[in-house]
């Protein structure tokens, strides 16, 4: 097997508030190989958004603090850079989408100057051949008129064309990697499945590798190869596609898995979840979980699991895993 | 310097003017803890308290000419030093802070006793009222900053009167607008239906239920209004357009020392101080109270 | 979609505008004493020496034997067509005079423009992207020391310190830009000084405000996330829709200053319209006072009328509404 893309090893991140320290992220680990699809999947406020800003530098650093962990990033690690070096990288090696495709263009700017923006910058092109290159983009990701399009302004489009857009900006350098942050929670449900559509043909086409961020179990399931569940900033479960869905081990991902409604379950209760995330500035001793897992027992409620290999090459942070 | 607010959602309106009254009393709770407000509100006491007790702070007689002892700098005899007829600086500042406030109180309440109705009325009455009291208050606001009063003056001539009357003028429009836009959003809520079904006269509504809701945006204004009437009397009394000679007046006194700059540059320094320490309290106080009852409110 | 914003505007402006020049009107005809000499500037202990004869030759010669709603309306008419009448003391028309002295005064308001803006947004710029530091706190310092210091006293304490003391400055005098730049900048420099405070000190506020508000935007995270260096971030991104909305405020200012400028010409004897309506006012020119009153008044409503129509040309989600 190569060497992995990306690893992310024992990532933790902290945030000083006036409140007190929030433990947003919790000694997460994961890898990622060229070309791999890799979802996270989790509640809000699960760290999920934190881990992949964390990958591209984009923690405030005030209030937060990465007091511990390794990004590497072909090798090289990510949190050791410069502010100046992270710039060459972001956009270029590594490219984000975000969740509000209705916000995250800046609104006084025509989509095609944003757009070009990333030619002219990363790799110094004048503004004909940037605007060349911003034109063919547009049209790989199946906007009409691409000639007329580069001179709209945002307010001009519609959600799912600005989140077109901005797929477009992510994908202008050709990026190694794709940070997806649930960029299709905010748009239509027919939307959603062309968007869907369009990253995964892309991905294929650039030869990428993608991290697709969602609170959707449904969503990751189409689009990833191998999913990372989290939960109250910790990596509970981290299994390949086929495995995490017939044989589920954590007893967040089994309950997750449980609570999505189905045609079968007409007129029964939906199951949910016990109970409501834990406090992130006092969270509970031992696993996070424990108050409001079934299978609780007093190792759980006192030390807190490790993310291991348990069955196959599955992992989870569990001491009683499985059905 | 983020403001802890009040919730929005009070705000909005009430029928009772006790509640009103109460959230104000809540009000001063908050500026207290805004250390740059306390300091304008500390100011403004200050110089309140001055004006009041100006023969007990005063040390010297501020009429009292003494050409002998003129343009002196500050000494232990005159703490500020002399004027251009050997009058004490700081007596004939201590003074000045009572025309000032005098000056500054008629201006404000004239200000606020006419353009409080007009607002009241525009807002209520509605639309060919509401154009034309609109009308006029936007010809008032046409003449920029201190021209209108400076226009005033030089047709009515200077002393206390003209000046009430110029600066009471130019404040009536920022009230009328205030009082106009809250009437406005008040105007279709359930209390107002409901009074109005159950009798009440239109007069009593508006007075009573709906008024009591600008108090708060009125205190501001009146912060930053007694600013403005302050600095324009100062002004116009630095042109000679406003108070004659020898009242102790702060922007005469910079206006008596101009020819004397170059011998006693501190004689301008010191009633120019006072003025911009005032108006900085004002300030202050009025920004504090506006960031506790609307922190997103750009100055405009 | 613009021109029927402009029409508009310029319909609503139409009532404020008669309403404005009707206050001018009766400004001068509320002055104690007898208009007739008030408005030829007669000495009123020369009343006597004038026979009856003549003084009702004196008032119809200046129309104030008509009632007062026709004399409105002459003296509107003339307005209309650029006849402000006579000075008083040379004799010559008032629109010549005022024509010539209003380039003085535009230059002097664009020069001050120029200086409170690149005082204003590198202040409110570092005062934003430095928050809660001693810089930040600096800029507030300025703003509000800037805020509360009466124009005149700023002037008085700069010309103390760099006419009187060091000597780098000259206090008053006057030069075309046009004739004598470098000259022109040399006087200019400190009434231009006060000025440009005077619109710097809330400007710096806002465009602190603006960029705080700015950076928090989605946007700029995306901008971040494109890898683009600070520097464009900051000013392409952040800064480019902070001005959109400082440009109100900038224009808001400006009109304000030419209220105020009348003050900062009479302290430094610039050659401008304000000084002119000042002197008039010494001299009991009244109608000299009368015509720039009215000038000053109408440039100030037109020039925020151009301010709001410049906005909303600029925000080009706004030109679709």
């Amino acid at each position: 097997m190569n060497a992995p893309l990306l690893e992310v090893k024992n990532l933790t991140v902290r945030f000083r508030l006036k409140r007190g320290i929030l433990n947003a992220v919790q000694d997460v680990s994961f890898s990622l190989q060229e070309s791999e699809t890799f979802g996270i999947v989790g509640e809000t406020g699960c760290g999920k958004t934190v881990t992949s800003l964390s990958i591209l530098g984009l923690i405030p650093c005030p209030p937060g603090e990465i007091t511990s962990g390794e990004i590497l990033f072909e090798g090289e690690n990510l949190l050791k850079k410069s502010p100046r070096e992270m710039e060459k990288i972001r956009g270029r090696r590594i490219a984000m989408i975000f969740q509000e495709p209705m916000t995250s263009l800046n609104p006084s700017l025509t989509i095609g100057d944003q757009i070009a923006e990333c030619y002219r910058v990363h790799m110094a092109y004048s503004k004909k051949v940037a605007l060349d290159f911003t034109e063919q983009m547009l049209s790989l990701v199946r906007l009409p008129s691409p000639k007329t399009m580069v001179h709209c302004y945002p307010h001009e489009l519609s959600g799912g064309m600005r989140q077109r857009v901005m797929i477009a900006m992510a994908l202008a350098c050709q990026p190694k990697l794709l940070i997806a942050d649930e960029p299709t929670t905010a748009l239509d449900v027919t939307v959603q499945a062309q968007i869907l559509e369009l990253l995964k043909e892309l991905q294929a086409k650039l030869k990428m590798a993608l991290i697709f961020i969602s609170h959707n179990l449904a969503v990751v399931a189409r689009l990833c190869d191998r999913i990372g569940v989290m939960y109250a900033g910790s990596m509970v479960e981290l299994a390949d596609k086929k495995s995490l869905f017939t044989d589920p081990l954590h007893p967040y991902t089994r309950a997750l898995l449980n609570a999505i409604p189905s045609p079968e379950l007409r007129d029964k209760t939906l199951n949910a979840i016990p109970g409501t995330v834990c406090n992130l500035f006092e969270p509970p001793p031992g696993c996070k979980f424990h108050p409001r897992c079934s299978k609780a027992k007093e190792i759980c409620k006192t030390e807190a699991p490790v993310l291991e290999l348990k069955s196959g090459k599955n992992l989870t942070a569990c001491y009683f895993p499985g059905a | 310097m983020k403001q802890e607010a009040l919730p929005r959602e009070e705000w909005t309106g009430t029928d009772k003017a006790s509640s009103a009254l109460a959230r104000l009393v809540d009000a001063f709770r908050v500026i207290a803890r805004n250390r740059l407000a306390l300091f304008g509100l500390f100011i403004v006491c200050t110089g309140i308290l001055t004006a009041i007790f100006a023969p007990y702070l005063a040390t010297h007689d501020p009429y009292e000419i003494n050409i002998a002892n003129r343009l002196k700098s500050p000494s232990l005899n005159h703490w500020l030093g002399t004027d251009f007829l050997g009058r004490d600086t700081y007596s004939r500042i201590v003074f000045g802070a009572r025309t000032a406030f005098e000056i500054a109180s008629g201006a404000v309440f004239l200000g606020a006793i006419i353009g409080i109705p007009l607002g009241a009325v525009a807002g209520f009455a509605g639309r060919w009222v509401d154009s034309t009291i609109m009308r006029f208050m936007d010809a008032i606001m046409a003449f920029p900053g201190r021209l209108l009063a400076i226009a005033l003056v030089a047709s009515a001539g200077g002393g206390f009167a003209s000046l009430y009357i110029a600066l009471g003028l130019s404040a009536i429009p920022s009230n009328a607008r205030i009082v106009r836009s809250t009437v406005l959003s008040q105007k279709e809520r359930e209390y107002v239906e409901a009074a109005r079904i159950s009798g009440e006269s239109d007069f009593h509504i508006l007075f009573f239920q709906v008024l009591p809701n600008c108090l708060s945006p009125l205190l501001v204004r009146l912060s930053l209004e007694f600013a403005h009437a302050i600095l324009a009397e100062s002004s116009l009394s630095f042109l000679g357009l406003g108070l004659p000679p020898p009242t102790a007046s702060w922007g005469l006194m910079l206006k008596e020392v101009t020819p004397f700059l170059q011998l006693q540059p501190m004689a301008a320094f010191f009633p120019g101080l006072t003025i911009t320490l005032i108006i900085l309290g004002f300030n202050l106080l009025g920004d504090g109270l506006r960031d506790i009852f609307d922190p997103r409110q750009y100055e405009r | 979609m613009i021109l029927r914003y402009v029409v508009r505007r310029l319909l609503q402006l139409i009532p404020v505008l008669v309403l404005v020049s009707l206050a001018v009107f009766l400004l001068v005809r509320a002055i104690p004493g007898d208009p007739v000499l008030v408005m030829l500037g007669i000495d009123p202990d020369a009343r006597s020496r004038i026979s009856e004869e003549q003084y009702r030759a004196l008032q119809h010669q200046i129309g104030l034997d008509q009632p007062i709603y026709v004399q409105y309306l002459n003296w509107a008419d003339k307005i209309i067509h650029g006849d402000f009448g006579l000075s008083l003391a040379s004799r010559r028309p008032i629109f010549e005079i005022i024509f010539e002295r209003y380039p003085a005064t535009l230059y002097l308001a664009v020069t001050a423009l120029l200086v409170g803006i690149v005082i204003a947004v590198p202040a409110g710029v570092i005062a934003a992207i430095r928050q809660n530091t001693r810089l930040d706190y600096a800029a507030m310092a300025f703003a509000l020391g800037g805020v509360a210091m009466p124009d005149f006293w700023l002037a008085l304490m700069l010309i103390v310190l760099f006419s009187l003391k060091l000597g780098w400055l000259p206090a008053i005098g006057y030069a075309s830009p046009l004739e004598n730049p470098l000259l022109f900048l040399q006087h200019a420099m400190l009434p231009a000084l006060v000025m440009g405070t005077e619109l710097a000190a809330p400007l710096t506020r806002y465009v602190r405000a603006e960029m705080l508000e700015q950076l928090r935007q989605d946007y700029v995270r995306t901008a971040w996330a494109k890898g683009l260096p600070a520097r464009m971030v900051i000013v392409k991104h952040a800064l480019r829709n902070s001005l959109i909305a400082a440009v109100t405020v900038v224009g808001l200012q400006t009109a304000r200053l030419l209220g105020g400028a009348t003050i900062i010409e009479t302290v430094f004897s610039w050659p401008g319209v304000g000084r002119l309506l000042i002197d008039g006012i010494y001299a009991r020119d009244y109608p000299i006072v009368q015509g720039a009153v009215l000038l000053i008044a109408m440039t100030y409503v037109f020039i925020n009328l151009i301010v709001d129509i410049f906005y909303k040309w600029l925000d080009p989600r706004i030109k679709l509404e």
